[in-house]
């Protein structure tokens, strides 16, 4: 007896790291879409980068406490309330037995995470306690007593917090990894984001650059498994692909010439050609669109890719540091 | 004693955490992921076959893309001796339980009840061939399992007689399909193993499970061998709920 969920919202389920050694068997990677506002809301409550929280999405869950639980809300800033008294997102609170959590909407970005001192318990499957169907009212999610004093992160308007690497001017300048807890969601200014892509295994099946000289916008239609985008159908050569392995982060262009970029409850192997293949630094981003949002795609090198993998690591790996030195650590049962 | 290797293709990134290589045929891209799997380096986290490829997933912190790339096409052009044995203890060893162990490929016999078909029709207009005809096709051809995918357990077999081949796909696609129903598509055919949208033709319905995900049973492996053989509407019944028994019908 823990937290029971009154509402479940638009779509609230149970996330961890996933399960990233079973595509084998075609079984989606899932877990939590930006992995790294699941980990850094773990560390505020003092658990490890990938306990189980509740991920929500866009309009989040009502939930009902049975005993005194330390939890703080990261990821999008969703606006929340206690018995209807609004508390701040990222920052850490007890809720009492009797308390009602309700957690509204988000001003950016899409996605959120509700994390609990000590985790959320649930069964392991395939290595993994993410969960394989959305929660629904009634489910009572089990997790230990604990109790925390508030303390947070801010949520972060930095002037640049996304720069692509190709862009020299910004390069060794303090990008936001040098300073703030990032989160992912927020549009570097100019209404839209950049996306970084490696080329795709079928780059050379689209004789154009339209794809990189483009702007996108997110259709509504998106979701876990994919990034729809709406634009200018780029054309291909002919062809039929035979299907071959495919991964969060593949932009496969489908037969109206237009792009979805795989999330990560996308398929395990897939026949629609690849132009391009949005790096591992920006894979949290592609779980943060809003739809009606822009997205330009920028190239990068492999070296450019790694390098922009280890500062973020890097960010993120100070950040969680931080916080496990800080005092102010939740009490657990 | 050095084994031919599958013949070395072209090796290209899958993003910043995978690898793709191309094989020159099927055989090659399933012996080439039993290496891969044998050799278990430290930072593999998966390798995917599909028909003539195999897609190599790594841990991108323990390793880089170059580094990987140069590995699976040294692997891939037979280079490399995978080890033997791996001891227990080893990352080799860790990785040879469970999903990952290595095995030869089985072959397995799946009762298949044609009574209970949704389009068999559409597939007779189409072939040109009679009921019978279909069943009797698809029933005398022995399948390897290409790829695993879609859906988690779902077999794409093939390939198909010719008689049987070319047939499309749904105008648009069932929001769900009963468990284990068969269908076909162009030179494929294959199972759901679990209530799905899909838009294949359906010419039957196998009474066994095939994929128990909660318990990790996932009997069917790229490279396996599958048969189809025609049931009843009695036997469809006394089956159901079964499990597909493993290295049935050697």
């Amino acid at each position: 007896m823990s937290l029971t969920l009154l509402h479940p919202g638009l779509l609230s389920l149970l996330v961890d790291a996933g399960r990233p050694r079973w595509r084998a068997l075609g079984v989606p990677v899932g877990g939590a879409a930006d992995r790294a506002a699941l980990a850094l809301g773990n560390a505020l409550v003092g658990n490890p980068p990938d306990a189980p929280a509740v991920e929500f999405t866009l309009s989040g869950p009502t939930f009902e406490a049975q005993h005194p639980t330390a939890c703080v809300m990261f990821g999008a800033p969703f606006s929340l309330t206690i018995n209807r008294n609004p508390i701040a997102a990222g920052r850490t609170f007890t809720l009492q037995a009797g308390d009602v959590l309700q957690i509204g909407g988000p001003a950016v970005g899409v996605r959120g995470y509700l994390c609990v001192a000590g985790g959320f318990e649930a069964p392991e499957i395939l290595g993994s306690r993410s969960g394989l169907d959305p929660l629904k009212a009634g489910d009572v999610l089990t997790c230990p007593a604990s109790w925390c004093e508030p303390r947070g992160l801010p949520f972060v308007r930095s002037p640049e917090p996304n720069p692509p690497t190709p862009f020299p001017e910004r390069e060794g300048g303090a990008g936001p990894e040098s300073s703030t807890p990032l989160f992912s969601g927020e549009a570097p200014g100019e209404g839209f984001h950049f996306l970084r892509v490696l080329d795709g295994p079928q780059r050379d099946w689209f004789g154009t650059d339209r794809f990189f000289t483009q702007e996108y916008e997110v259709s509504p239609a998106s979701n876990r498994m994919g990034l729809r985008l709406k634009g200018e159908p780029i054309a291909r050569r002919p062809g039929e692909l035979v299907s071959e392995a495919v991964a969060p982060g593949a932009v496969q262009i489908t037969n109206d010439g237009l792009p979805v970029v795989l999330g990560v409850d996308g398929q395990t192997i897939g026949g629609y050609p690849k132009v391009a293949h949005v790096i591992r630094a920006d894979l949290d981003l592609l779980g943060q669109f809003r739809p009606g949002e822009r997205v330009r795609f920028v190239r990068v090198s492999q070296e450019e890719a790694e390098t922009a993998a280890r500062k973020r690591a890097a960010t993120l790996r100070t950040w969680l540091a931080r916080l496990r030195a800080a005092d102010r650590q939740p009490v657990v049962g | 004693m050095r084994r031919a290797g599958p013949a070395a293709g072209r090796v290209v990134p899958l993003g910043d955490q995978a690898v793709l290589a191309y094989f020159p045929d099927e055989p090659a891209a399933v012996r080439f992921a039993a290496a891969v799997r044998a050799a278990a380096p430290p930072w593999l986290q998966d390798v995917v076959p599909a028909y003539a490829t195999a897609g190599v997933f790594f841990d991108a912190d323990a390793v880089g893309l170059r580094a990987v790339m140069s590995w699976v096409a040294d692997l891939a052009g037979g280079g490399r001796e995978p080890p033997e044995d791996p001891s227990p203890g080893s990352a080799a060893g860790l990785f040879a339980r469970g999903a990952h162990a290595p095995r030869p490929p089985r072959t397995f016999q799946i009762p298949v009840c044609y009574e209970r078909q949704l389009d068999m029709a559409r597939v007779c207009e189409h072939t040109g061939l009679s009921a019978d005809e279909v069943i009797r096709l698809h029933t005398g051809t022995e399948y390897t399992v290409y790829a695993v995918g879609f859906a988690p357990g779902f077999p794409y077999l093939g390939y198909l007689p010719p008689e049987l081949c070319g047939v499309g796909r749904l105008a648009s696609p069932r929001l769900r399909v009963e468990p284990g129903s068969v269908g076909l598509t162009g030179r494929q055919t294959g199972i759901y193993p679990l209530p799905r949208p899909a838009g294949w033709n359906l010419i039957g319905r196998t009474p066994l499970v095939i994929v128990d995900l909660p318990a990790g049973f996932f009997p069917l492996r790229v490279g396996d061998r599958v048969r189809f053989g025609r049931i009843d509407e009695a036997e469809f019944r006394r089956l159901e709920g079964e499990r597909l028994a493993v290295g049935s019908g050697q």
